[in-house]
């Protein structure tokens, strides 16, 4: 919500609220909902900012964008992405023949990037397979509130990991610290099922904040910035990526990632909590595995370290996770990151569970 | 009902902390004596299955105390108990029957009846880290009988009691000891001297004497001696012997010690009492001027 507080402003002075912007910029988008991707509509958008003058500051700062270009940012935003615009001036330099061939410039980009990574040629091939199956042609709609929602979501997910590991950590190493390990490990349920009805508060925590904060703001985003474009295609916001999926599948797959990938960081801070006794100590870990990915990016040049680093709890909070051009062969199966990634969480957290239960027992 | 413990070892990284003890305990109170590092908490933390024997084994009534069935039967104090500051002495109670498998309503009249019973019922409700040092290890005592358990493991429950609580404790004990095993470990000699049926003595890991009180006592029967002294005989007395204890009175001093025959002229054969004997095996050499 943020990004509604504050004001815009021109030549020093207050244009117009952020909020009263982002109603705006709606309202154009919705004008232009319903309507196909097309040479008409990149025609009626070139022509639109084809109107604005040389000016030696922000463009967005003149009457005519104000007038004329604005409400075909959105569509603006994909030529730039696809016929690759670097300057507002280059646009009317597109072709006619050009526009008309949106779909086969489009398709023949993706192809090319995949065909420029490291992935092996059975991985590109399904990555090339995927991305064709995606429907053509776009229909646009407004999906403000889905765009709101993916950059919202990933310091959310960021949250919602900290706060499991703040209330987590102290669920076995607290017993250490609070001088309760004698007194529990001799009571009859000590050993047995105080430790499951331990593992089952960590994980239904977990999973009860994540739907919490997740539906907090899918609703708090909609009510604000609206609810269309469910479902439009993710390539309205993300013009090259391959997969075939509308904004509300990848805002459930995306929250299903975010659960998963804290389930894993849930299950390895019980795993920490059973073996160290010290609460401050495991959240000092898990603080540094949480934050220190988040400054070092692995490299794509080597893509099985890439995929690897990308298993990593905090790692898995990328949305690019799901729209990315990548394919990952594993075993002999073709996968998608998010489908290797959330795989991976579910098999991992299960092999930890009974690991916290058997360290926990065995650890005097 | 029988307690056995077999050839039971705990080896720490560098010290032998309990060596190759073997007990045999039947329904009663049995006191256990020690110093400080005499290996005490650590045998009874092995006996309530909280820590793994290097070597032997612990059963109670053929159970090894791995088991669930055992902790089902046991009540621990330990020496140093800890607690949920944020709970109610009541819901404390509530948890720990919860955890020992009582059922909900069982548990809540029997945390009633132990508050009553350790004269907690007026502060039920009150948050435990508002409580003194005496008022949590009632709390202690309270929580270990819970499920009116067959073995009861006191590990230095006196701590933090005044004499009256300390008095109305051991009667506890000396009541509860009639079906069950209890067994105290304590420094406070009188805890367990009017209570216990026997009595261990454990020093450096090992259990040096173990059996009735008027058994053990015979160890220094007749080599305890009080002499009213001058200062260099005492000097002299405290150099050589085993002293007990130490009194200064007017110009002279009254020394209590342990000796084969008459250490001085004046000295005069008294009783021993089991403070005698766990200063004489446990107390290092005093001077004058401690």
């Amino acid at each position: 919500m943020g990004t509604l507080l504050g004001n815009y402003y021109i030549d020093g002075k207050v244009f117009e609220s952020n909020y009263e912007g982002m109603k705006k910029d709606r309202e154009y988008s919705r004008n232009l909902s319903g309507r196909e991707i097309n040479s008409d509509l990149f025609s009626e958008t070139i022509e639109a900012y084809s109107k604005i003058p040389f000016f030696e500051g922000r463009y967005t700062d003149t009457e005519e964008y104000q007038k004329y270009a604005r409400q075909y940012s959105e569509i603006y935003h994909i030529i730039r992405r696809v016929y690759n615009i670097n300057n507002m001036r280059e646009i009317s330099s597109i072709k006619k023949e050009s526009l008309n061939n949106f779909y086969t410039i489009r398709q023949n980009l993706v192809e090319k990037a995949i065909d420029n990574t490291y992935m092996t040629e059975k991985e590109k091939v399904s990555s090339i397979n995927l991305s064709r199956k995606v429907n053509i042609p776009f229909i646009y709609s407004y999906t403000g509130g889905y765009n709101r929602f993916f950059a919202t979501m990933y310091p959310v997910a960021f949250l919602i990991c900290f706060i499991c590991t703040i209330c987590i950590s102290p669920l076995f190493a607290g017993e250490y610290s609070e001088r309760m390990d004698s007194l529990i490990f001799s009571s009859k349920y000590g050993k047995s099922k105080m430790i499951w009805a331990k593992i089952f508060t960590g994980i239904s925590f977990t999973v009860l904040i994540c739907i919490v904060f997740t539906i907090v703001s899918y609703l708090t985003v909609m009510i604000f910035f609206g609810w269309d474009g469910i479902d439009s295609p993710i390539q309205l916001l993300f013009p090259l990526s391959i997969v075939p999926f509308t904004m509300g599948q990848i805002a459930l797959l995306y929250s299903i990632l975010i659960l998963f990938g804290n389930l894993l960081s849930s299950s390895l801070t019980m795993v920490l909590s059973a073996k160290l006794k010290s609460p401050f100590i495991v959240l000092a870990i898990m603080t540094a595995i949480t934050i220190i990915p988040g400054f070092i990016n692995a490299s794509e040049d080597v893509l099985w370290i890439y995929h690897l680093y990308n298993l990593i709890p905090a790692r898995m909070f990328n949305i690019t996770n799901i729209i990315s051009i990548y394919s990952i062969d594993f075993l002999g199966l073709t996968l998608q990151p998010y489908v290797f990634i959330i795989s991976f969480a579910i098999i991992a957290s299960i092999t930890l569970v009974p690991l916290v239960y058997r360290t926990y027992k065995k650890v005097n | 009902m029988e307690l056995v413990i077999k050839g039971i070892t705990k080896q720490f990284k560098n010290k032998t902390a309990v060596d190759n003890v073997s007990l045999t305990l039947r329904e009663g109170v049995y006191g256990l004596l020690g110093a400080n590092g005499s290996g005490k908490t650590t045998l009874m933390r092995m006996i309530c299955g909280v820590l793994k024997p290097t070597s032997g084994n612990i059963k109670f009534n053929g159970i090894d105390v791995s088991e669930e069935k055992y902790r089902d039967l046991l009540g621990y104090l330990p020496q140093d108990f800890g607690y949920y500051p944020e709970f109610s002495a009541y819901d404390f109670l509530l948890y720990m029957s919860s955890l020992k498998g009582i059922n909900r309503k069982r548990a809540k009249d029997k945390s009633k009846e132990l508050l009553e019973l350790v004269s907690l019922s007026d502060v039920a409700e009150k948050k435990i880290k508002t409580f003194s040092g005496g008022m949590k290890q009632r709390l202690g005592i309270a929580q270990a009988l819970l499920n009116d358990p067959k073995v009861l493991i006191l590990d230095e429950p006196t701590a933090g009691l005044d004499p009256n609580e300390r008095i109305r404790f051991r009667n506890l004990i000396s009541r509860l000891g009639r079906d069950r095993i209890a067994l105290l470990s304590t420094h406070i000699v009188s805890d367990v001297e009017y209570i216990a049926s026997t009595i261990f003595l454990m020093k450096n890991g090992q259990i040096i004497h173990k059996g009735p009180l008027d058994e053990i006592i015979r160890i220094i029967e007749g080599k305890v001696f009080e002499c009213l002294v001058d200062s260099k005989t005492a000097d002299y007395l405290m150099a050589n012997y085993p002293i007990i204890n130490i009194r200064e009175e007017s110009n002279k001093t009254l020394i209590r010690m342990v000796a084969e025959n008459a250490p001085c002229e004046s000295a005069v054969k008294v009783p021993a009492t089991l403070e005698d004997l766990y200063l004489y095996y446990f107390n290092r050499r005093v001077t004058r001027d401690e």
